[in-house]
C-alpha cells in the first residue's frame, strides 16, 4: 500500500503563483462567470503595480521562480501600452536570481497581431477560453448583447498559428458537452489546438448554480471523462489533456500530494485596487456573509508576512487547515489530491472545513479514478511503449490555468 | 503550431478516422473501470491499485517522473 503522510499547511510557504487582475472588466459576458464586477472599468495604478512588485520581491516567502498570470477580468482589456510600462517597472526590482514568466488567459476577442507580437516579445504563456464547436461555445460564451463569440476566438486562434505562438485552450465543460466527447475531441484537433484543459461550469462567487449539479449528470460527466481519455491515451502526440497528464503526475509521485490552494502565499492574488488575498484566487473577488471580503491586505499597507497576522487571515487559515484534515480522515483519494479546493468547498457547502465537493469528485476522484484504470489497461511493457507514456509524463513547470 | 492556415483541416482529415478506429480498440479497458458516484472505493483498494500498476510501470520505465506532487490552481 502507498505510504501516507500527513500535508501541514503552515511548512514553510513557497510563492510559486501571483495572480493580477489589471481590471475586473470583462468584454463579453459568459452566462457561468463567477466574478461579480466585470462591467467595472476600473484599473490597476503603474503605482500599485509597482507596490505589488515590492511586495513579492520584498518577501521571504518568494521562490526562484513566479508565474505572474493576468486574469481577473479580461487581461487584453488593457492596452499593450500599459504591460510593456508594468514589465519594465517590474525588471527594475526584480532580484537577479528570479525567474518570472507572464501567462494571459484570454477569450480572444481583443488579439490582433501587435497583442501577438508583445505576446512573442515577452515570451508570454497563452491560454484561449474556447468552448468548443460554435453551438456549445456560443450558449454560454456571448457578448452583453447576447451575440456569439465562437467565430472571433477562433480568429484568435488562426492569428496566434499564424505567429507560431503556443497556446492552450481552456474548455468549460457544462451539461450539454458531456454528451460530446467525440466531437470536442475532433475539434480541437481538426483545429491544430495541442493542448486543452477542461474545467467545470462550478457553483462559484456571483455563479450560484451548475448545470453540472443536477441528479445524473456525475455520471455523464464520468462517461465523457472516460471517454475523452480513451481517446487522447490511442491519439499520443494528438492532443495534451491537461487532466490526464496531472493525474498521471499525481499517481505516479513518491510523495504525497499537497494543493497549493491549501498552501498560504503559494498563490498571492492582488486586486486592480491592490487588495491581496491567497489560497484560493477565486476568494479575491468573493464576499460571504460570515468572512465579508477576503483581502486580507493591501500593498499600500501591507507587507506579504504582515498578512499571516490578521485576525482574518488566522480565522480562514485555521478553517481550510480542518478542512484538509477532515479530507484526509475520509477521503480514499487524499493522497492523490491534497485537500481540494477551498474556494469550492466554500462555495458549495458555505464552510472551508467541508471535505468532499461536487468539484473535487469530477476534478479530483473521477479523474483520478479513469486516469489510473488507463494505466492498468496499458498495463504491459509493449503497450506501454505503443501509447509513449515517456513522453506523454514529461516533467512540467507549471500547468496551472485560468479561465477569462 | 503551423502557419498554413489549412494545415489543420488536414491534421484533422486524418483524425477523423483515427478516433472511429480507437473507438472499438479500447472499449474493452474501458469497462473494467468503477464508478466512485456508485460506491465509495476505499482508500485500501485505490492505493493497492496505484501501487501495484506504478510498480509495473517502473520497472519497464526506470526513468518515469516521481514528482508531481502539487496540485496546482487552474480555474
Amino acid at each position: 500500500m502507498v505510504e501516507r503522510r500527513s500535508i501541514d499547511i503552515s511548512a514553510a510557504p513557497r510563492l510559486r503563483l501571483l495572480v493580477l487582475q489589471p481590471t475586473p472588466f470583462c468584454n463579453i459576458d459568459c452566462s457561468y462567470c463567477y466574478l461579480s464586477n466585470r462591467r467595472s472599468s476600473a484599473r490597476m495604478t503603474l503605482e500599485t503595480f509597482a507596490l505589488v512588485c515590492r511586495r513579492v520581491f520584498e518577501s521571504s516567502f518568494l521562490d526562484r521562480r513566479l508565474t505572474m498570470a493576468w486574469h481577473g477580468g479580461e487581461p487584453l482589456a488593457v492596452p499593450i501600452a500599459w504591460y510593456r510600462d508594468a514589465i519594465a517597472i517590474m525588471e527594475e526590482q526584480r532580484p537577479a536570481a528570479l525567474e518570472v514568466t507572464h501567462r494571459f488567459q484570454t477569450n480572444g476577442l481583443p488579439l490582433n497581431e501587435a497583442w501577438a507580437r508583445f505576446f512573442a516579445q515577452t515570451g508570454a504563456r497563452i491560454g484561449l477560453s474556447i468552448d468548443g464547436p460554435p453551438d456549445l461555445h456560443d450558449a454560454n460564451r456571448r457578448t452583453r448583447r447576447g451575440l456569439g463569440t465562437h467565430h472571433a476566438a477562433m480568429r484568435a486562434v488562426r492569428l496566434l498559428q499564424d505567429h507560431d505562438l503556443d497556446f492552450r485552450v481552456i474548455t468549460v465543460l457544462t451539461e450539454p458537452s458531456l454528451e460530446e466527447p467525440d466531437r470536442l475531441f475532433d475539434f480541437y484537433v481538426r483545429n491544430g489546438i495541442k493542448e486543452v484543459g477542461f474545467n467545470i461550469e462550478e457553483i462559484e462567487g456571483a455563479h450560484a448554480t451548475s448545470s453540472l449539479a443536477r441528479a445524473g449528470v456525475e455520471a455523464k460527466f464520468w462517461r465523457f471523462i472516460r471517454r475523452f481519455f480513451e481517446l487522447a491515451w490511442r491519439s499520443p502526440g494528438l492532443l495534451k489533456v491537461r487532466e490526464l497528464e496531472t493525474a498521471l503526475g499525481h499517481l505516479l509521485a513518491d510523495d504525497p500530494v499537497w494543493d497549493e490552494q491549501n498552501k498560504p502565499f503559494a498563490v498571492v492574488s492582488v486586486s486592480h485596487d491592490g487588495a491581496i488575498s491567497t489560497f484560493s484566487p477565486e476568494l479575491l473577488d468573493a464576499h460571504h456573509p460570515r468572512f465579508g471580503r477576503f483581502a486580507f491586505g493591501n500593498v499600500a499597507t501591507e507587507r506579504l508576512c504582515d498578512i499571516e497576522h490578521s485576525s482574518l487571515f488566522q480565522q480562514v487559515s485555521r478553517e481550510i487547515q480542518a478542512g484538509i484534515e477532515a479530507c484526509e480522515r475520509s477521503c480514499p483519494y487524499f493522497r492523490w489530491c491534497g485537500g481540494g479546493a477551498p474556494a469550492n468547498k466554500l462555495f458549495e457547502t458555505g464552510r472551508f472545513d467541508a471535505s468532499e465537493t461536487m468539484h473535487c469528485r469530477m476534478t479530483r476522484q473521477i479523474v483520478l479514478e479513469e486516469a489510473l484504470s488507463g494505466l492498468e489497461g496499458a498495463s504491459n511493457v509493449h503497450e506501454l511503449n505503443a501509447l509513449s507514456l515517456s513522453s506523454r509524463l514529461e516533467p512540467k513547470v507549471d500547468c496551472m490555468e485560468l479561465v477569462s | 503550431m503551423s502557419n498554413q492556415p489549412d494545415r489543420p483541416f488536414a491534421q484533422g482529415t486524418a483524425v477523423v478516422s483515427l478516433v472511429a478506429a480507437l473507438t472499438c480498440a479500447f472499449a474493452g479497458n474501458a469497462a473494467a473501470s468503477r464508478n466512485p458516484v456508485a460506491a465509495a472505493p476505499d482508500e485500501t483498494q485505490f492505493s493497492a491499485r496505484v501501487k501495484t500498476v506504478v510498480d509495473q510501470l517502473r520497472r519497464s520505465e526506470p526513468t518515469l517522473p516521481r514528482t508531481g506532487n502539487i496540485a496546482e490552481f487552474r480555474n
